[in-house]
């Protein structure tokens, strides 16, 4: 199995485990919420297996822990292999973080993100290598970089550009 | 909940249509009932303009309403505004601008009214396009004084007498739409995105009253979203673009042009707008005039990087080669229906190259970074020798040859005895290695049908050519301003023009209640 089909079978299970939070949204929302172990899969997923047949216990892990494992920029790399919620809480940046009440939180604004991970500017810096294009840096303007249009938190994210061009990227 | 006109507006249409056949003319212009509908019991919300569609007519058009004074409701339907435009190619048209003047070129609003009928095949609707001749000088200083665009310099777009064309230094038309969309939050109007117009309501009095908008509209699923009634006080402008990425509405218009043909549009070029316009007694004019541009590449989706380097620096300062023959084919400066139509006819295998000497030229403003992601992806193509381009294209070597030195010969005449290209000032012979070719093929990319509009960018009824009271039509929407054929440029100019009238005139429509 190529990188690629393995990112696709881990979407496919981790797109089902999503569902189904999003699914049960006020309880799931409230565990995810309120969960002090964000590494303990169970607490959200029961008993439903998410990990890969094998894979270390997680409880207690943090971001930082996965990492030390699924490096960046290698096939094991956290990034596009489980959904941004996850790899939010699991840093400690939970629900109240972004949406800072618990009731009908709407969508997140790109000030919002770059509040954190910004500024723009700073983000194309550091995928100025990205061919065949930078995906942070397009010459159509700042409304092609809003962040939502390819990074989707609580749902699969999308490669936005692909609409017109073959741009083959790997969507975090 | 607004139920939707469909059965009535249909009916009405077959009624009127009965009426007519009746012999029971004349009529009066007031007396228009095609394709009416009841209006909703309550409207969910209300603006003075409600303006469809954010490209460069539909943002031109909320912009002088909002300067005028009045509220605005702007509606688009991608989850991105900008349209086609903000992904264009950053060229307006202007003649006897302030630029020729400092590049000492001489130019009119004739030449650029004739340059456009002639592309246009004397199919253009003159009026119209006299207003964008006109204009196009006041509405490129538009763009600087009002909206801060920022330009390089002039470049020569195919099928006009002399470079006339200010280009953006953003290099698309996100130079453009950027700086719109910026006056317009300072005005207070933002676009509302992923909202489709699905109807627009037109009263038995003959007007357009409002919309019946999709909010949370997922394109393509025209039945997404959830029904909102927007009233419309004075005038709803519509400026929803074209049909360049609706392969089933072009094979209507020419069935050759349907299928999975390449597009430089960007996926929201749907009809469904325009379909609605024609429910409601518009008149469609010149929609099987689609035109294809020339310059770009089937190593690349869509507009692509390519036409940068085709029409930017090949056309002026290389050549386009028939690669079955060695030869060229048409004149690299003509209109694009020329063009394409001649790429087509010697069986759609050519390619556009530049030595080394043209390249430098072409190259200087801010182009290179394109071409060097070109070169990467395998679309721009470098040569170390002659030789070396003509095997890899499998261009017969000798006749290549042939056609460089009389062109050439040209350069050094002055005049090109071949095709008749305009020579640029700093044109130079061909032949300093290496070369850089890439391979053409025409796409879908203007759709020059569209509703029939006035000179005051009103919506013609069908049945009367009277104008729709409280309907505006600009941009690529409306039909008839270019002919046969759209010169390169002229869209920015002919969008940005009429989308200001259609806002100036909207916003003083007395409104109806």
């Amino acid at each position: 199995m190529c990188g690629k089909d393995r990112r696709r079978v881990l979407w496919a299970t981790l797109g089902l485990a999503v569902l189904l939070v999003v699914s049960a949204a006020p309880a799931a929302t409230a565990l995810l919420m309120h969960s002090d172990d964000p590494g303990d899969c169970a607490t959200c997923h029961g008993d439903t297996q998410v990990l890969s047949p094998g894979h270390v216990p997680t409880a207690g892990m943090k971001r930082d822990d996965c990492v030390a494992c699924h490096a960046p920029d290698t096939p094991l790399a956290l990034l596009s292999a489980i959904p941004l919620d996850h790899s939010h809480l699991l840093s400690g940046v939970t629900c109240q973080t972004c949406h800072n009440q618990t009731e009908a939180p709407g969508p997140m604004s790109t000030e919002q993100c770059l509040a954190c991970h910004g500024p723009l500017e700073d983000l194309a810096a550091r995928t100025a290598d990205t061919h065949p294009a930078n995906p942070h840096s397009t010459p159509h303007g700042p409304t092609f970089a809003e962040c939502d249009l390819c990074h989707k938190v609580h749902q699969e994210s999308e490669n936005f550009c692909a609409q017109c061009h073959d741009f083959d990227y790997s969507v975090p | 909940m607004v139920t939707t006109p469909n059965v009535t507006r249909r009916s009405m249409l077959a009624g009127t249509a009965t009426v007519l056949a009746g012999g029971l003319l004349p009529w009066s212009a007031a007396d228009v009932r095609a394709a009416t509908a009841a209006l909703p019991q309550t409207w969910d919300e209300e603006f003075d303009v409600v303006v469809v569609g954010t490209g460069f007519a539909g943002l031109a058009a909320a912009h002088e309403a909002a300067k005028a004074g009045s509220s605005v409701a702007l509606l688009e339907k991608m989850r991105t505004p900008g349209g086609n435009s903000i992904i264009s190619g950053g060229v307006i048209a202007a003649a006897g601008s302030p630029l020729q003047a400092e590049a000492e070129i001489e130019d009119t609003v004739d030449s650029l009214y004739d340059d456009m009928l002639k592309a246009g095949l004397h199919l253009n609707h003159p009026e119209l396009a006299r207003i964008v001749a006109e204009k196009s000088v006041e509405t490129v200083q538009w763009t600087i004084d009002e909206l801060g665009a920022e330009y390089t310099g002039l470049t020569h777009m195919g099928g006009h007498a002399v470079p006339r064309s200010y280009a953006l230094a953003a290099g698309s038309g996100s130079g453009i739409i950027g700086p719109q969309l910026a006056k317009l939050k300072e005005m207070g109007v933002e676009p509302r995105t992923r909202t489709l117009l699905k109807r627009l309501i037109r009263d038995g009095d003959g007007r357009v009253k409002g919309v019946i908008a999709h909010s949370g509209f997922s394109h393509p699923d025209l039945e997404s979203g959830t029904p909102i009634s927007i009233k419309a006080r004075k005038a709803v402008v519509l400026a929803t673009g074209g049909f360049g990425a609706d392969p089933v509405f072009r094979a209507l218009q020419d069935p050759r042009l349907g299928g999975e043909l390449d597009t430089t549009n960007q996926p929201g070029a749907t009809s469904e707008a325009l379909r609605e316009a024609l429910g409601i007694g518009c008149v469609l004019v010149q929609p099987s005039w689609i035109q294809l541009g020339p310059w770009t590449s089937p190593d690349e989706r869509g507009f692509g990087r390519t036409p940068h380097f085709a029409q930017g620096v090949a056309a002026s300062y290389g050549l386009w080669i028939d690669t079955q023959t060695g030869k060229r084919f048409v004149n690299e400066l003509a209109d694009r229906k020329t063009r394409a139509d001649a790429m087509l006819a010697v069986g759609n295998k050519t390619v556009a190259f530049v030595d080394s000497a043209g390249y430098a030229k072409g190259s200087a403003a801010g182009r290179r970074e394109r071409f060097e992601r070109m070169k990467e992806a395998g679309v721009l193509m470098e040569y170390a020798t002659l030789e070396e381009m003509a095997e890899a294209h499998e261009i017969p070597l000798a006749p290549l040859k042939a056609t460089i030195e009389t062109f050439n010969e040209s350069v050094d005449a002055g005049a090109d005895t071949e095709f008749g290209r305009y020579m640029q000032a700093d044109a130079g012979k061909i032949g300093t290695p290496p070369f850089y070719v890439v391979r053409l093929s025409p796409k879908i990319h203007h759709t020059m049908g569209g509703c029939a509009i006035n000179g005051d960018a009103q919506a013609l009824d069908v049945l009367s050519s009277e104008p729709i009271a409280g309907l505006y039509v600009a941009g690529e929407a409306a039909g008839g301003i270019h002919g046969a054929s759209r010169l390169g440029s002229c869209a920015y100019t002919d969008c940005l023009t009429f989308g200001r009238i259609a806002g100036r005139n909207a916003a003083a429509e007395k409104g109806w209640g």
